[in-house]
């Protein structure tokens, strides 16, 4: 594949991940089996409910992608399909389109999103549509597209290839939303003496800093608003963690010791990373671009 | 084990450990131990009123620190600590105190 090409993670590194089992991720995600931040009520941050927390953020999305009340959305990175889910049902959307690389996802999606909701066991760069998309909305997924180890250059070269595709996809001055975590106030040159995020929990991944976002979609669209909701996904991992502890037998029963605990690690070390200002979560709303090219 | 939702709570479900009361002595101890292991200094080299600074403690170690001190006091702690309570002393005494934010 050539530099210019490249898409980040293979289908094989995210199956790593995200196919560990339905069943596990059902004993700590919320019951719209959302696995992202979700957006609490600020007033209400320490009590709301993970699940109407993450109803909020998927109004959000639906809101800053233009999504309401419109023809055909794209969902790249569909998770396990709850974000369509509410789409079609609270937001008027008539048609909706999932990508998952996770084959225990699409199977998950594909039995459970109904007639309106086609979900594909497809990556973006490989989804070739025959009619344009009215908005585009994508969560958590960006994470996975670069590499870890890729040179600046390379990507930017990623980031870059993601941002043409939606351009491409999307119809004239149709919005797109993205949310995303991205590094914080780790320097640039630091290297990492514990990799164990890289080795172990998201294979071939790298995150983003908010200016290779800026400057990848440069020309091609225009940003609009950008959030840090940092707090919100430390919060969303503190709760995943609570949720994950309580019930440590039955994961341990369901995936084995080594798993569950590297689950636990990962998610704690993410709260924290969160808190500190490590890592930021971004939610991002974007114009596409009018300019010919 | 348990049922209920327990998002919010603070005392924290470990599978070995319930939350336990421990003396500035004993989480001093237990500090110079974990810190020694993790940042591999000879015994004896780390001293309970120097910063962490000194010793090269950066965040992913400070967060390791801060994961394996709630796993072994049973308690939900903030990550800012080890910047809010720089020694192990006043770190120390600020948990023996019953504190958990920074
Ligand atoms: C953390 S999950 C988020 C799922 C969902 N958006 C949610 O909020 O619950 C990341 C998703 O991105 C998908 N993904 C990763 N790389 C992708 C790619 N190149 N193309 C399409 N989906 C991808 C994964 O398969 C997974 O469904």
């Amino acid at each position: 594949m050539s530099a210019s090409a490249a898409s980040g993670a293979s289908a094989e590194a995210i199956q790593r991940h995200y196919d560990v089992g339905n069943d596990f991720y059902e004993l700590f995600l919320d019951e719209t089996r959302t696995y992202s931040c979700a957006m609490f009520d600020p007033a209400e941050m320490q009590h709301e409910s993970l699940e109407s927390a993450q109803c909020r953020k998927m109004d959000w999305h639906a809101q800053h992608s233009g999504a309401i009340g419109t023809a055909r959305v794209l969902d790249v990175g569909c998770g396990w399909g709850g974000g369509l889910k509410r789409l079609v049902s609270q937001h008027g959307v008539q048609h909706g389109v999932g990508l998952t690389l996770s084959e225990a996802q699409f199977e998950y999606a594909r039995s459970t999103c109904g007639p309106k909701i086609e979900v594909r066991l497809e990556g973006w760069a490989e989804h070739k549509p025959d009619q344009p998309y009215d908005a585009i909305i994508s969560v958590g997924a960006f994470e996975h597209f670069a590499r870890f180890g890729d040179t600046p250059a390379q990507k930017l070269a990623s980031y870059r290839h993601y941002f043409e595709r939606c351009h491409e996809l999307l119809s004239v001055g149709a919005q797109m939303s993205l949310q995303t975590i991205a590094y914080g106030d780790i320097p640039r040159t630091r290297t990492f003496r514990d990799t164990f995020i890289a080795d172990e929990v998201f294979p071939e991944s790298d995150l983003p800093r908010l200016a290779e976002i800026a400057e990848a979609c440069e020309d091609l669209f225009e940003i609009s608003l950008v959030r840090n909701d940092r707090e919100h996904y430390a919060r969303t991992c503190r709760m995943w963690f609570n949720q994950l502890r309580a019930q440590k037998d039955e994961a341990i029963g369901l995936v084995g010791r080594e798993v569950t605990e590297r689950y636990e690690r990962l998610l704690r070390t993410f709260s924290y990373s969160f808190s500190l200002g490590a890592f930021v979560l971004l939610r991002i709303a974007l114009r596409r671009s009018g300019r010919s090219r | 084990m348990a049922e209920s939702n327990v998002a919010g709570k603070i005392e924290l479900a470990s599978d070995s450990q319930q939350s336990t009361t421990r003396s500035k002595a004993e989480i001093q101890a237990w500090m110079i131990t974990h810190l020694e292991e993790a940042l591999e200094l000879d015994p004896g080299e780390l001293r309970a009123d120097e910063s962490f600074d000194r010793y090269g403690l950066d965040s992913t170690e400070a967060v390791n620190l801060m994961s394996s001190l709630e796993d072994w006091l049973g308690v939900e702690l903030e990550p800012n600590l080890p910047y809010e309570y720089p020694t192990i002393d006043e770190l120390a005494e600020h948990l023996a105190a019953g504190g958990t934010g920074g």
